[in-house]
């Protein structure tokens, strides 16, 4: 038992590393594809590296009607996104499942959006707090959906807990998959998409402060404060992929020891990672943002589709 | 509307033209020929002045020994080219100008008679 | 034709107007008016209603070191005549006001706030008397144009704020934006007044980059005023340049060579494509649609570098010069123009029929930002602006300049007046103007690029009217001693921003950035 412990507390902290460690990999990928479509050559796949690097050199500057909010966030953010880190299966199912359930990771994550949404408002600038009240009218059609589609897959394998989830989709094979699992993976995509700040509900490559969602709320850091909160929203990318990856489509993930085990999942990860990013690159570069009072619609749409899933699995 | 025009950018993008940024920092620059940059003293110049006279920003001072051009208030008008009556002033190829400080942008030529 | 209808138009003013007034049928055609400064709205008012027409400018000058008063210039354009009507007016020295026309003429507003902060006369009856162009900080009673104004002083500065309209309610909130913005755009202050998201109220204030160029126009050789007109407004600095070169010419009477015309116009639409090529795809890069925004970019990239090929300047500068133009088009030049814009007229469809098909992105410019026909007319906004809106006017076409008078071209005018509007009228705006080059490298004849100027009379008046890609642009001199006396410059920019004001209510803040972009308006232009 105990070994058990140490055996998921040392796989899940190597995973977590390994997250952190890759989600500027997964941006600068992104970033590039897209460039890609745009004729460009585009900066190199290290540039978030080189940015945290430099962001993480400098000093911050804090407006002087911050409050210890402003100061809180960047480590809550971080704090919050490295326990989720923790519990999401990523190359193996050995993680800290049995710490917390997909609804502590969801809060979590929400935990992580809250204080964002208050640092936002906290220095008191205009666009930080458009920011703050665009994020929640997203957010609030977003946590239902995301929490649905998750519960989907709860009820198809009879657990809430996401690596137990993963574990036994990938050892009882194609017999689990139902119309169900579909449905909520769209949903869940574009929970993905919206979570993410992405197109087309955010523009993460804008500079025009009256259309910004989540860049708004970043307006006011700088610094290391400014690298910890953009290293906080790329980990939580790859950590939204790495739950698409192993929720809904978990074959090839490690569910052994053995080394054949391990390398074919870290292969099919990254390889599912990539599909994932490729595809979030093909539609930013396919598509404009929406009007912002349409977005309502593009959610409903998926937490509809979330709620059939859940539907369908009783009936069908 | 034909759905084929729906995923016409996926075509047009790399696909299609290649990457077209220049490689500019890692290769040299590629100006077209024509192109004007800063004024050179290249020929002979008698220190007439008319060039400064021409300038329309007051960037040129001439003095019996030296031919200063300050690149900082220089608008690249190719005034001086025309109005130095040797032709001795071309407007150059050279693109790169900066400098680390205020002083930097300013370029002397001796005067040679 | 010309006169007809301008004669007509002096006969038919009613008796209570036509007391006092002095009228006179220029050479050119053009109607000069002097009427008394208190019967000027009455006569504006009048013509406005009778003839349809609109303000070009309005104006001041300061004669008092000529032995006269200050003097209002009004410029009307009308309806299918060439030439504008020039209604002249004094204003008494000490009483320093005059009747405001921007009660019957709401496009007047900017023009006689200007003429306020700059001249120092009042005008009485406006509605709006705070300050415009000079900066919130310039002290009282300093008028910069007035001619005992020395420039060469540097101005004490006043502390103060400009007082912003306030609305007030339950949950509006205002949002301060500018004058400094992200990204490398021009200073402006937008003020808006919101309830969530949909925006009730905006106020733009402006002048932040006030240079004082009509100021420094005053001081420099004609000559000079050339390579000063094209740097009022970054990126249509060839036609401004050759409006002011054209106000000149006509001081002095100079008949430009025929070649000349026609590389003028060859260099204007080269200018107009460019830009164009820059705002469409500016409106796809603000809807988040990248891919298509790099595809017009690039387009604008070849076109730039065609202008370094052709001119040595990317951006036009230093081809035109007075009495003509600087640079030849010989024939490797006519060659390069003529293949690269056979490519990118193909690759311009091909951007076209991109967007044009993309639901995501009509969704959001369709029915965003309607200017309506009633605001553009009373506003007498122009350029693409206006023609999206459905003003059906061109100055390439109403009042010829260059050679555009030996070419055929289509005025492409929408009727929506929103977003998606304004962007197809500068889509087909790119398509005739291809063909405007095409037809101009066809017919370009031989002969002479420049002539010697002659001699600007003092005290002889030159107009001129250019379209940039904006719009109208306008450059009025009066002959000084071999230097301008007084010179107004009006860019269309100024007469286009208090229109967005209007577009953009109702809209929501996350469109701002999108119908600001269609509109595309230049600060520097509107400032001087």
């Amino acid at each position: 038992m105990v070994q058990d412990v140490l055996l998921n507390s040392l796989f899940a902290a190597l995973q977590a590393v390994t997250m952190f460690a890759l989600s500027p990999l997964i941006i600068g990928i992104i970033r590039k594809v897209k460039a890609w479509f745009q004729s460009r050559k585009g900066s190199s796949i290290w540039q978030p590296y080189y940015d945290l690097a430099k962001l993480l050199r400098k000093d911050s500057t804090m407006s002087k009607d911050a409050s210890w909010i402003s100061r809180a966030t960047p480590y809550i953010a971080i704090a919050s996104v490295g326990v989720v880190a923790l519990m999401v299966p990523f190359f193996t199912t050995y993680s800290l499942g049995f710490v917390g359930d997909l609804i502590v990771v969801v809060y979590l994550l929400a935990l992580f959006r809250f204080f964002m949404v208050l640092a936002g408002m906290d220095a008191g600038s205009t666009f930080g707090g458009m920011g703050s009240s665009r994020e929640m009218m997203v957010s609030s059609i977003v946590e239902p959906t995301m929490l649905l589609a998750i519960f989907t897959m709860a009820l198809i394998t009879g657990t809430t807990t996401l690596s137990s989830i993963s574990y036994s989709l990938a050892v009882t094979g194609p017999d689990l998959v139902r119309p169900a699992l579909f449905l909520a993976l769209a949903a869940f995509f574009i929970s993905l998409l919206a979570e993410n700040a992405r197109v087309p509900v955010d523009n993460p490559a804008t500079h025009l402060e009256l259309t910004m969602i989540h860049e708004g709320m970043l307006l006011e850091y700088s610094g290391k404060q400014l690298a910890l909160m953009e290293w906080a929203s790329w980990t939580k990318f790859l950590l939204f992929s790495a739950i698409l990856a192993n929720v809904f489509f978990p074959w090839g993930i490690a569910t052994d020891l053995s080394a054949l085990g391990m390398a074919v999942g870290v292969i099919a990860i990254i390889a599912k990672v990539l599909v994932i990013a490729l595809a979030v690159a093909l539609i930013e570069s396919g598509t404009s943002k929406m009007r912002l009072f349409r977005l309502p619609n593009l959610l409903t749409e998926s937490f509809t589709l979330a709620l059939l899933a859940v539907m369908s699995f009783y009936i069908l | 509307m034909k759905v084929t025009n729906l995923f016409r950018f996926y075509r047009l993008g790399v696909g299609k033209r290649g990457v077209v940024t220049t490689r500019y920092p890692n290769g040299p620059a590629e100006l077209p020929a024509a192109a004007q940059c800063a004024p050179e003293l290249t020929g002979k110049c008698d220190a007439c002045g008319h060039c400064a006279e021409a300038c329309p920003t007051k960037a040129i001072a001439v003095t019996t020994s030296k031919f200063t051009i300050d690149l900082g208030d220089c608008i690249y008008c190719g005034e001086c080219a025309r109005g130095c009556p040797k032709g001795s002033i071309v407007m150059g190829k050279n693109c790169e100008l900066s400098a680390r400080k205020r002083e930097g942008l300013e370029v002397s030529y001796d005067v040679r008679q | 034709m010309n006169r007809m209808i301008l004669s007509e138009l002096v006969e038919d003013l009613p008796p209570v107007l036509r007391t006092g007034i002095r009228w006179e049928l220029q050479d050119d055609g053009s109607l000069t008016i002097d009427v008394g400064e208190e019967a000027l709205p009455g006569i504006v008012d009048h013509i406005q209603k009778k003839y349809h027409s609109w303000l070009i400018s309005e104006h001041a000058l300061d004669l008092r070191p000529k032995g006269g008063e200050f003097q209002l210039i009004v410029l009307l354009g009308l309806p299918k005549v060439t030439v504008p009507v020039i209604i002249r007016a004094n204003v008494d020295i000490y009483a320093s006001s005059f009747h405001s026309l921007t009660p019957s003429v709401p496009a007047a507003n900017w023009f006689e706030r200007e003429i306020s902060d700059t001249f120092g006369l009042t005008p009485n009856g406006h509605p709006d008397q705070r300050p415009l162009v000079l900066y919130d900080d310039w002290p009282y009673g300093t008028y910069p144009l007035r001619k005992d104004f020395d420039p060469s002083r540097p101005v004490p500065r006043v502390p103060s704020e400009y007082p912003f309209r306030k609305v007030e309610g339950e949950g509006v909130f205002e949002i301060p934006v500018g004058p400094v913005h992200a990204g490398v755009i021009e200073p402006g202050h937008f003020r808006f007044s919101v309830a969530g998201e949909p925006i009730i109220n905006l106020e733009i204030r402006m002048g932040y980059t006030h240079r004082g160029v009509e100021k420094l126009s005053e001081s420099l050789p004609y000559h000079r005023g050339v390579p000063l007109a094209e740097r009022i407004s970054g990126d249509n600095g060839f036609t401004h340049a050759l409006a002011y070169c054209q106000a000149v010419e006509s001081l002095a009477g100079c008949a430009v060579p025929d070649r000349a015309l026609f590389i003028r116009t060859i260099l204007s639409e080269m200018e107009r494509l460019y830009c164009h090529m820059g705002d469409v795809g500016g409106i796809a890069l603000d809807t988040a649609f990248g891919t298509g925004a790099q595809m017009a970019y690039i387009l604008r990239e070849r076109l730039m570098q065609l202008n370094d090929q052709v001119t040595g300047s990317r951006f036009l500068r230093s081809a035109s010069c007075l009495g003509g133009v600087r640079c030849d088009i010989p024939v490797d030049s006519k060659k390069d123009i003529q293949r690269t814009l056979l490519q990118v007229k193909l690759d311009f469809d091909d951007f076209v029929t991109t967007i044009k098909n993309m639901p995501s992105f009509l969704d959001r410019v369709e029915t965003t930002g309607v200017l309506t026909l009633e605001n553009a007319r009373s506003l007498n906004v122009v350029g693409p602006v206006g023609r999206g809106s459905g003003i059906d006017r061109d100055v390439r076409r109403d009042h010829p300049y260059a050679a555009y008078d030996q070419i055929s071209f289509q005025v492409p005018v929408y009727r929506e007046g929103d977003v998606w509007a304004r962007t197809r009228v500068k889509i087909d705006e790119v398509y005739e103007s291809i063909g405007i080059i095409e037809q101009a490298l066809d017919k370009l004849p031989s002969g002479e690029l420049c002539v010697p100027l002659g001699e600007a009379p003092e005290g002889r008046t030159g107009l001129s009217l250019t379209e940039t890609h904006r719009g109208e642009c306008m450059h009025w001199l009066m002959a000084g001693k071999g230097q301008p006396y007084r010179h107004k410059v009006r860019d269309a920019s100024f007469l286009n921003w208090p229109a967005i004001e209007l577009a953009v209510l109702g809209n929501i803040v996350p469109d701002f950035p999108l119908v600001n972009k269609s509109f595309n308006l230049s600060y520097a232009g509107n400032d001087l």
